[in-house]
């Protein structure tokens, strides 16, 4: 059982072909790390993984839908799926607790009930005393741990992280990793974008791209590297 | 619905977060509502009804009985002021006596002519409204109030207004009336409640006007209700009645549509869409830039939530909200400004205006200026919601900008729109009834 499976995907821009034959799958529970220089894919795999582009060939499978007979990819997003960027990932004029709700008011839940679900996610990530405070009165760490709460929020099982570290010092990093790891041990599945090796240390299993294609892919933790 | 609330949320707190796009579009859509409401009210304000004339016209009689230079029967509106016939009568100088007044109205009468006349002063005729009626008649009771001096009590002796009074026409002074400069002696003056400004004259009868067939009239006692079968005994004969039983309960039968003939109806109509259209237009051109500009601020944060879930829809809704919030919120404080200075201005005019009546809101006039401002800004935002909702999630958030098709080429679109606009098809026809029936009009 995977939560996201991509199979032999392309997708091109024009003549560009910003990924090629490309087959990943995540599990529930597991921590994929993505790596690769500039331009070499890794945003497009993101994208396709989350439902917000539609593969040029292949088969993209989220939460048991695929992608090619999804007609409402929002709604898929809004019940599978959850976005970490590396900022600017809340809106601004939403306090905590009502960024966290908004993927739950927009399907259609009432507000007090989204709100408590918000709260109690909030509690997970050891923010709920900070609910009510708007983004800019949040440290960048906690803006991360917000938006980690968002993406989990209701029943969504799958994390897509594009460099959520990368605006972060090192301490804050770790703890942000930390918490995604948690997250995952309780059973979401995450598809990480980074840089960092450090950070990929964390990962299960850490695919690397490159033009496009998936050159390597190492199934052993590199902790040493943390 | 819970989507729409968060919709309304975010755009209530941009709003106050962005204090001088919100200012900006606010004043846009805020002021025409002001001018409309404020002109609304003020008009409405410084009319006077019928019924808010009632006692200065009538005083306490039931009824004034006016003649018409018709022979033969005429519909009236149910104060009597307009009147139409159906076009075969013979129209003369008609003659009415006191005596055949009495034998077609039951109860006391006294005579009540209205004209305008010149009054010889120092520097020339001045015009003034003037009346020839008896004030100490008990029926005039409430009709003006005795400010100065006394009532005049024999031919020869008038009353003039505080505006007369200020151009020189004091108590005691002798002046010419009419061109045949009559000597009158100003012995007092009266207020009319209602018209503070107005220049007006006030004698017994046969000494004021020189007209003996327009404005002639009586003030009618009759001891109980004039009914509008009795109106219409008396339309019959070529009269018409401001009768205030009929002025404080109109009739059904006394409906009247023959205040503007159809072809005047129809400009009065297309009038009226015309400057609507025009207002919203000029405010949409206005406020539809700024919307536009937010736009472009909040791309990203309408990316994210797209990446959280968010649909086309709700992304157009947001962005729509934003219209709905902004132009609700400039229409009510528009409104209420406009309200306000109509109330202050109208009694501070008043002197200029000549006319006062009791505050008055026509608050159906009110809310359609006020939805007018919440329609132009939906509108506004219209154009912004759209693009909104097409477009690219995955570049904005890959920091690549926005380059949905059309954007451009629409832009290009708004200047041909504006000039495909059709500014030259209407233009108001030049009033003059047609068809069969002839109309008149008549001044209170």
């Amino acid at each position: 059982m995977t939560v996201v499976s991509l199979q032999n995907v392309t997708r091109t821009h024009g003549e560009v072909r910003a990924l090629n034959g490309v087959s990943l799958d995540v599990a529930p529970g597991e921590l994929v790390a993505v790596m690769g220089p500039s331009g070499s894919g890794k945003s497009t795999l993101l994208n396709l993984a989350g439902g917000l582009d539609r593969p040029t060939s292949g088969t993209v499978v989220i939460d048991g839908h695929d992608l090619a007979g999804t007609a409402d990819l929002a709604a898929l997003r809004r019940g599978s799926v959850g976005y970490v960027f590396q900022d600017l990932n809340l809106i601004p004029s939403l306090t905590a607790a009502e960024n966290v709700m908004l993927p739950r008011e927009l399907d259609g839940v009432r507000t007090g009930r989204a709100r408590r679900e918000a709260l109690t996610i909030l509690a997970e990530v050891e923010l709920d005393h900070y609910a009510d405070r708007f983004p800019e009165e949040l440290s960048g760490g906690q803006r991360q741990r917000v938006a980690i709460a968002r993406a989990l929020v209701g029943e969504r099982r799958l994390l897509l992280a594009d460099e959520p570290t990368g605006a972060l010092d090192t301490a804050t990093g770790d703890e942000i990793m930390r918490l995604l790891r948690a997250r995952c041990d309780a059973g979401a599945a995450v598809l990480l974008v980074t840089h960092e090796p450090r950070y990929a240390a964390w990962a299960d299993r850490v695919v690397f791209l490159r033009d496009g294609e998936i050159v390597d892919s190492s199934a052993m933790p590199m902790e040493s590297a943390r | 619905m819970s989507a729409f609330l968060a919709a309304f949320r975010i755009s209530r707190r941009d709003a106050l977060r962005f204090k001088g796009r919100t200012a900006l579009i606010m004043i846009m859509i805020g002021l025409p509502v002001m001018a409309i409401t404020g002109v609304l009210t003020g008009r409405d304000t410084a009319e006077v009804s019928a019924l808010e004339g009632l006692t200065a016209r009538l005083g306490v009689a039931d009824a004034q009985i006016m003649t018409t230079n018709l022979v033969g029967p005429l519909h009236q509106s149910p104060d009597g002021d307009q009147y139409i016939t159906s076009g075969k009568n013979f129209e003369r100088d008609v003659t009415w006596t006191d005596a055949q007044i009495a034998a077609l109205v039951k109860g006391r009468l006294i005579p009540y002519n209205k004209g305008t006349a010149e009054i010889g002063m120092d520097n020339g005729y001045e015009p003034a409204d003037a009346l020839e009626i008896d004030l100490r008649d008990p029926m005039t009771t409430g009709m003006r109030t005795l400010v100065e001096g006394r009532l005049p009590a024999a031919l020869g002796e008038v009353v003039v207004s505080p505006a007369l009074r200020d151009l020189g026409m004091r108590v005691g002074r002798t002046v010419g009336a009419t061109r045949l400069n009559r000597p009158v002696k100003v012995v007092g003056v009266v207020r009319h409640e209602r018209r503070p400004g107005l220049r007006e004259i006030i004698g017994l009868r046969g000494q004021l006007l020189l007209d003996r067939f327009n404005g002639v009239s009586w003030l009618a006692d009759t001891g109980g209700v004039f009914t509008w079968a009795q109106v219409k005994t008396l339309n019959r004969q070529g009269l018409r009645v401001h009768a205030r039983a009929i002025v404080e309960n109109p009739p059904a039968a006394a409906r009247f549509d023959g205040a503007l003939p159809r072809a005047q109806r129809l400009d009065a109509v297309v009038t009226v869409v015309t400057t609507v259209a025009m207002v919203v237009l000029e405010t949409i051109l206005l406020a539809g830039p700024a919307f536009a500009v937010g736009l472009r601020r909040r791309r990203r944060e309408l990316a994210v939530i797209a990446a959280q879930g968010g649909s086309a829809r709700h992304l157009r809704a947001i962005v729509l909200t934003d219209g709905l919030v902004l132009g609700g919120l400039a229409s009510l404080v528009g409104a209420a400004l406009g309200i306000t200075v109509a109330l202050v201005a109208v009694p501070l005019l008043s002197d200029m205006l000549s006319y006062a009546g009791p505050p008055d809101i026509p608050w159906p006039k009110v809310a359609a200026a006020a939805g007018l401002g919440v329609l132009s800004g939906v509108v506004a935002a219209l154009v912004p919601a759209i693009q909104a909702a097409r477009q690219d999630t995955a570049r904005i958030l890959a920091g690549r900008g926005d380059t949905t098709p059309s954007t451009g080429r629409r832009r290009l679109w708004w200047p041909l729109l504006g000039a495909c606009w059709p500014w030259p098809v209407w233009r108001p026809r030049s009033s003059g009834a047609s068809g069969p029936r002839s109309s008149c009009w008549s001044p209170r």
